[in-house]
Formats: C-alpha cells, structure tokens, sequence
C-alpha cells in the first residue's frame, strides 16, 4: 500500500482521484439490523475520510464504519441526528471493534428499516456469474480494472480474477532468448509447412 | 422457486441489455431519511470476466413472453425453460440488500411480457414504487419500456425513473417483421418513442431515452443502422442508441445461424462518436459504408471517410478550424482543442515530436496534415 500511496503523490490529483473512486466503489458492507454498515478497508487515513463522507452521503439513515485492517483503526460517521459520535478508534481486531460499536448503536437508534428479504452472500455471486457473455471475454480489461488489494480474498470477483491469471502465462526474460517448444516440434512444423507430415501423423 | 434461483433465471435473461449508468440522474432530496446518491461520475462496482462493468443490478421482472423474436430465448417460439417472475416486494427488497452493502450503483428493470404490456408495467411501476416510497430509495433507476404500452404507463415510468429505454431491435420495419410478428414496428415501438418525447415536455428521466439494436440478425446493412440513429437522434430525441452483435443464443429459433463479429458492432459505435463527439454530419457518415452498404471491417470508419475526401487533406496544424482537425485520422477532441488552444496564443507547432506531446496518434495522423506548409507523407503512399 506505501508503495502505492508514493505513486499516487507522484502522479497527482488525477490518480488521487481515481484511487478514492476505486475505494468507494470496491467497499463492500456487512449489514446489521441496528442500521450499521460495517466494511474493511485497507488504505490511508485521508483517503478513508473521504470515502465516509461519501458514503454517509450515500446512505444517511445509516452508520457507517470503516475498518482499516492495516493499523486495525476503526472510523465511524453517520448524518444522523439521534448518534453524533464520529470518532476514531484503535482496536485488536474487527470483532472486538464490532463488539465495542454495535451496542452503541442499538442504544441511540431505536427505528429500523426492514427490507423483508433475507440476505445471503450468493445473491452477488449468483448475479456476478449471470451477467458473463463467453464470447465478449475481454479478460485483459477486468485485469486492468480490479483491483486485487481492494478485494476481499473469498469474494467472486478475486476468484474469477485469479482463475484468469492461472489462464495467461507469465511471460519471463528467458522466453525472449529459449523457446519454450521442444525443437522437434519445431521442425515438424516447418515440415509440415512445406508439405510434410509429422512423423506420428498416420 | 427461491429468490436465488429467481435471480440466476431472471439475471441471466438481461445480460444481453446494453445500459451504462449516467451522471445524469435526478439530483437527490436532501432529506437524510432517505437513501441513495447517485455518484456525479458512475461508478463501476465490479468487472465480469469479460471486461463488462457490473454497476446496476440488471434483471427482468419476469422470463414468460408472448412475442416471438426470433433471437430470444423467452420468445414462445424458443425451447421451453422455466418460467418464473419476481414479487414486487421479494425484487424491491432483493434490490436494497444489494445497493446497501455497495454491490452495486443502481436498478435496471426490464421484463418479458407476460400477458400485456401493461401488465407487465403494472408489475415493474408496483416494485418502483416500493422501492421510492417504502424503501426511500432516490439513487439511479433505469426501466424498459414494453413495445405496445400505454401513455398513461409511460407518463409515471418516465417521471419515476433516471432513464428510460425501449428496444427498437432493428434499423427498419422489414427487418423487424423478419425477426418478430406478433408486434407492429411503426405502432408498438416508434409510437411508443413518440409518447416518450411527449413525456419529456412535463417530467423527464434525466437520464433520457435510449434504445438498442441487434446488429445483422436479419441481414441489415450498416447503412440502414446509420439512417435509424439520424432519424433517432434528430427526430425522437434519443440519448443514445446502442448496438448489441448478433449472437445466436442456445434455445432461441436462430441458434443455428451464425454469429456477427463483434468488430461490427464497434465500428457502429465509432460512427456514432463521430456525429456526438466529433461532430460530424450525418451525411458525412453515410458516405463511408462501401457499395454493399456496409462499413468496411478492415478500416477504421473516420480513416475510411478521410480516404474518400482527400480534398480535405493535408490540413494545415497550424491555420485550421477545429473543425478541420477533428476529421484529420488520429486527432481527437482534447487533442484538437489544445492545437486551436495554442493558435490562440500564438504558438507554432514545428515539429512532430510537439504533436506528439500534444496527444497526437502521429503514424495515423501523418498522411493526412502539414506542419508549416509542409506535408510529412503523401496520400498516395498512404493507400
Ligand atoms: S419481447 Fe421479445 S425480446 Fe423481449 S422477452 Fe419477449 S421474446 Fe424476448
């Protein structure tokens, strides 16, 4: 992540920009009854500050807690008017930071929304998988666009992403001065340029 | 069925709608019981493996059709699957679990027709509302318009909605009574545009209207396609139309026929930044699809028109409209603005290596420009 930080600083406002965008669009949230939507996060401070004003804009009946899991630090901000703690607090680990909030919650917000569908995690996934065409597959694009240290290791997204790495080969120095096919082969084939068969072909 | 396997159906059934969401989405109440902001630039929330941005939860209220289009696989004349719909209130809360654990941006609702249109709309307004007013939802919400809706239907949709969309399938009428019966082109379809634009005048989805077109799966010329979007854009103020390549679907009645490369369908969508983003004049554009009608998939569409008008060529970089530059191979919008930016104070470009700085693609954009009178290759070794 330093490393990361030091290009953003290098390249400037534009990649500032974008880094924030990627962090409001790759967080995902744990919801709970007591209006808290809980997600981890792995960046730095300013960057996480903006993102919880992003979100509290997004979703004001809500609490929203961001847990950076690099310095285990726990953020908490909401727009309403019935919880005014907006703090910063270090912790263990998550647990204990959701333990510490979660009563706190449930005792200042006593009205709930109930959205009457129970929620499973394979809704995403199933969705996720729905929407793949096989011959629009542009596997460099989604490549280009993840991001791997945005994503939580046991999501769909980093699964689909990590099957398309095992499919490209990682091309090494060697490969530009050894070939890689065995030199037999290689003359077949150009025997077979020239109107030979290969030996096994019958 | 459960909810999940609803979804894995009715999910999958939409993959093949094209929707982008947009900034230009209603401004949200600023109310803090409500939830929902549409992001000003649109964020992707994920990427499918290929390569498609995964922002809007994109599904159909229903898979159970009575039209028969030969390229879908709900039509009644595809190989029997199962039919399924979404309750109202099982999609509305399906949708807000979703939106707030920030899987995704916003709604795309389309559906089969069950029955009607309108009770199709019916179904798809009574979810819409649920979501508005029980869930205090403002954020993005696109819906698809049923061919054969009525005003009235259409009128609430568009005033609930950040962008609506209704399938036109294809460029003209015979191709579309090629592909589908049971509904009329000019009745079900580009009235229903009509009613849109009418909409427009009270309340409108700031978002606009869009429509999609499947590309040659009744042997349409490109040039058909290119007629269609001048008369939709000037005519029917649409936002945008998109084109989707055919591509034979398992179970549907075309699944034997052969696919369209999808090289086509970028071709189309280049010919359409010229005219949106370019400027160009539709009947530049129609200039550039050979005899057969068809955009040559072997030649970019703006390096095909400029070889066809080589009387507007070599431009002068450093006298020229922005205009002029914007039809020069190579040089887009940001690069053009900033030659005429640097015409303005007075700035000469002298060589190469400075186009190049200023964002030039130069091996496109050579044969066609000359810097201080001078040109840098000729056409003719260009052909
Ligand atoms: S109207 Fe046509 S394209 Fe739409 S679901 Fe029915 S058969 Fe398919």
């Amino acid at each position: 992540m330093r490393n990361r930080l030091r290009t953003i600083e290098r390249k400037g406002d534009s990649s500032l920009f974008f880094a924030s965008h990627q962090l409001k669009a790759f967080t995902r949230f744990e919801s709970f009854p007591e209006m808290l939507l809980f997600g981890k996060i792995a960046s730095h401070a300013s960057f996480i500050m903006n993102a919880l004003n992003f979100f509290c804009y997004r979703f004001p009946p809500f609490v929203i807690a961001l847990y950076n899991t690099p310095n285990n630090r726990l953020f908490v901000q909401s727009k309403r008017k019935d919880f005014c703690y907006r703090t910063i607090k270090d912790f263990d680990s998550s647990e204990k930071a959701l333990e510490w909030l979660r009563p706190l919650v449930q005792k200042s917000i006593k009205k709930r929304l109930h959205f009457g569908v129970d929620w499973k995690p394979e809704y995403f996934e199933r969705f996720f998988e729905t929407q793949f065409i096989e011959n629009r597959k542009n596997l460099r694009l989604q490549k280009k666009l993840m991001f791997t240290n945005l994503l939580d290791k046991d999501s769909v997204e980093f699964k689909s992403l990590k099957k398309f790495s095992r499919t490209l080969s990682n091309t090494q120095l060697g490969d530009f001065f050894f070939s890689k096919t065995p030199v037999h082969t290689q003359q077949q084939a150009i025997q077979t340029k020239k109107g030979f068969l290969p030996k096994n072909a019958e | 069925m459960n909810t999940l396997q609803k979804l894995e159906l009715l999910g999958g059934g939409t993959k093949w709608d094209i929707c982008t969401p947009t900034s230009k989405a209603h401004a949200p109440k600023n109310n803090d019981s409500r939830i929902g902001a549409p992001y000003s630039a649109g964020v992707c929330r994920s990427f499918t493996p290929d390569g498609r941005c995964v922002s809007l939860l994109k599904v159909l209220n229903t898979n159970a059709c009575i039209h028969d289009c030969k390229y879908c696989m709900h039509s009644t004349n595809s190989k029997p699957q199962t039919k399924t719909q979404f309750e109202p209130k099982e999609l509305a809360g399906l949708f807000m679990q979703l939106y707030t654990r920030n899987y995704i941006e916003g709604l795309f609702l389309s559906s089969a027709v069950m029955g009607n249109a309108d009770c199709a709309q019916e179904k798809m307004l009574e979810t819409i509302n649920i979501i508005r007013n029980q869930f205090h939802y403002d954020g993005y919400i696109h819906l698809k318009i049923m061919p054969g809706s009525n005003m009235n239907h259409i009128k609430q949709l568009v005033e609930i909605s950040d962008r609506v969309s209704i399938n036109l399938e294809s460029p003209t009428k015979n191709s579309f009574s090629e592909l589908i019966s049971t509904k009329e082109y000019k009745i079900d379809i580009l009235r229903r545009l009509r009613y849109i634009q009418h909409a427009k005048q009270k309340q409108f989805a700031p978002g606009g209207v869009t429509t999609q077109m499947v590309v040659g799966a009744a042997g349409e010329t490109d040039l058909e396609y290119i007629n269609r979007m001048e008369k939709l854009y000037d005519d029917y103020g649409v936002y945008r139309a998109y084109f989707s390549a055919f591509d034979p679907i398992k179970g549907s009645p075309l699944d034997q026929q052969k696919g369209i490369p999808l090289r086509r369908e970028n071709f189309l969508y280049r010919t359409d930044w010229l005219v949106r983003f370019y400027g160009f004049e539709f009947s530049e554009i129609k200039k550039i699809p050979g005899e057969n009608e068809n955009l040559s998939l072997s030649i970019d569409p703006k390096l095909a028109l400029a070889l066809k008008t080589p009387n507007r060529f070599p431009v002068d970089i450093n006298h020229s409209t922005e205009e002029e530059l914007l039809h020069v191979p190579g040089i887009g919008p940001i690069s053009a603005k900033r030659i005429i930016q640097k015409q303005y104070n007075n700035q000469k470009i002298k060589n190469e290596k400075e186009l190049k700085k200023i964002g030039i693609r130069l091996k496109q954009a050579l044969p066609f420009i000359a810097i201080n009178g001078f040109s840098q290759s000729r056409l003719e070794a260009f052909s």
